[in-house]
């Protein structure tokens, strides 16, 4: 049905600010201002940059992990394939924390899908 | 959000209804926990992971007074990323979409934080995209710095009337570009369109009709040789042979291509 233009990407992607297929800005600024109580401005660039970024590290983050899910032979990417891309490799050392703590019981109670029972 | 369910569609349209049908045959089959058979297993397709932009599994137990939705990125946009660098048929847990989701939100402050801390040494107040940038540098995050540039550059051109008031970035910017602008290793990524000085971009869509464009005389010969030629000499008819080398002889790189 719809499909992206050729140049979609190129054009509409970042003049718009928000292509039909970046990342929100507005929750990308939300998201830097969280991160201290002493970041006061943010440079309307800054988000845009990030944007970007975010795919970069989303297709890296991915790409390692799903090396390791063919290194175990499974088909499968799977949390624990994460956290071993993560161990892996030493500029995502900054993910170990949050990769390796305790799933929230909370949350797999809700939407852990693989302990449905009938 | 909604730029993202119009992607999927058009990428999965089948699979949504397929999958959809499949959804309303099991809530029929048990509806007194309608709410569990609506949740998707755990390896379906993109298109069921739609609805959970707008309601996580977390938001199982009420409101619990953060906002979900303004800590991370839609969790569609995120898997709509991570399927651009896996093959077709993987499959991706719900906690692993969930996990690379966070990742995302620590990425972005653990970036921002050392931006930040740069602004305040330098006692500016606005942290810049140079300062994202240098913070990506200095946390090991140079390969991406040539692609951003590249793509904040473009961003700045298309803005147009904005003046590049004294940036910091420029003369780095600038070096690499000459240098190392068109580089394969950006192809890694997908990500990055080719930089403003690439010239003519082709006209045709996807990549793999990419290599149409880019045969050159020789190899259309060739095929022309192939197709024209060589079904007719295949016949053993001599006088079909005739033709196709005068043929050959008026060589015409496109017959291969005219139908």
């Amino acid at each position: 049905m719809r499909q992206p233009g050729v140049y979609s990407g190129m054009l509409s992607g970042i003049s718009g600010k928000t292509g039909p297929h970046s990342l929100p800005l507005a929750r990308i600024k939300k998201i830097m201002k969280k991160s201290g109580d002493d970041v006061k401005m943010i440079s309307g660039e800054a988000p845009i940059v990030f944007s970007k970024a975010c795919e970069l590290f989303i297709e890296e983050l991915t790409k390692r992990s799903w090396m390791m899910t063919m290194q175990g032979k499974k088909r499968t990417l799977q949390k624990d394939d994460v956290a071993s891309a993560v161990a892996a490799t030493d500029i995502f050392d900054f993910l170990v924390n949050l990769v390796s703590e305790p799933p929230n019981t909370d949350e797999d109670a809700a939407g852990g899908t693989n302990i449905i029972e009938h | 959000m909604v730029a993202g369910i119009d992607g999927f569609g058009g990428v999965g349209g089948p699979d949504f209804y397929g999958v959809a049908c499949m959804q309303a045959m099991e809530v029929s089959q048990n509806t007194l926990n309608p709410i569990d058979n609506s949740l998707p297993p755990a390896d379906e397709p993109i298109d069921n992971n739609d609805r959970k932009t707008t309601e996580r599994p977390g938001g199982g137990h009420g409101g619990g007074g953060v906002r979900e939705q303004d800590r991370y990125m839609p969790i569609a946009n995120v898997i709509r990323i991570m399927r651009r660098i896996l093959p077709p048929h993987a499959k991706i847990s719900d906690d692993a979409k969930e996990t690379i989701q966070e990742c995302v939100s620590e990425y972005i402050s653990f970036i921002t934080g050392e931006a930040n801390d740069r602004c305040q040494q330098e006692q500016r107040k606005t942290i810049t995209a140079e300062d994202v940038l240098w913070a990506m540098g200095k946390l090991g995050f140079d390969n991406y710095i040539e692609p951003l540039t590249i793509y904040l550059n473009r961003y700045r051109e298309i803005e147009g009337d904005r003046p590049s008031n004294g940036l910091r970035g420029e003369a780095f910017y600038l070096n690499k570009r000459g240098t190392t602008s068109n580089t394969g290793g950006m192809d890694y990524y997908y990500g990055p369109p080719p930089p403003p000085t690439s010239g003519m971009l082709p006209p045709y869509g996807p990549p793999h009709h990419q290599a149409m464009g880019y045969m050159d005389p020789a190899a259309a010969a060739a095929m022309g040789t192939y197709y024209g030629v060589g079904p007719s000499t295949g016949s053993g008819s001599s006088s079909a042979n005739s033709p196709s080398q005068a043929n050959l002889a008026g060589f015409d790189p496109f017959a291969p291509f005219k139908f």
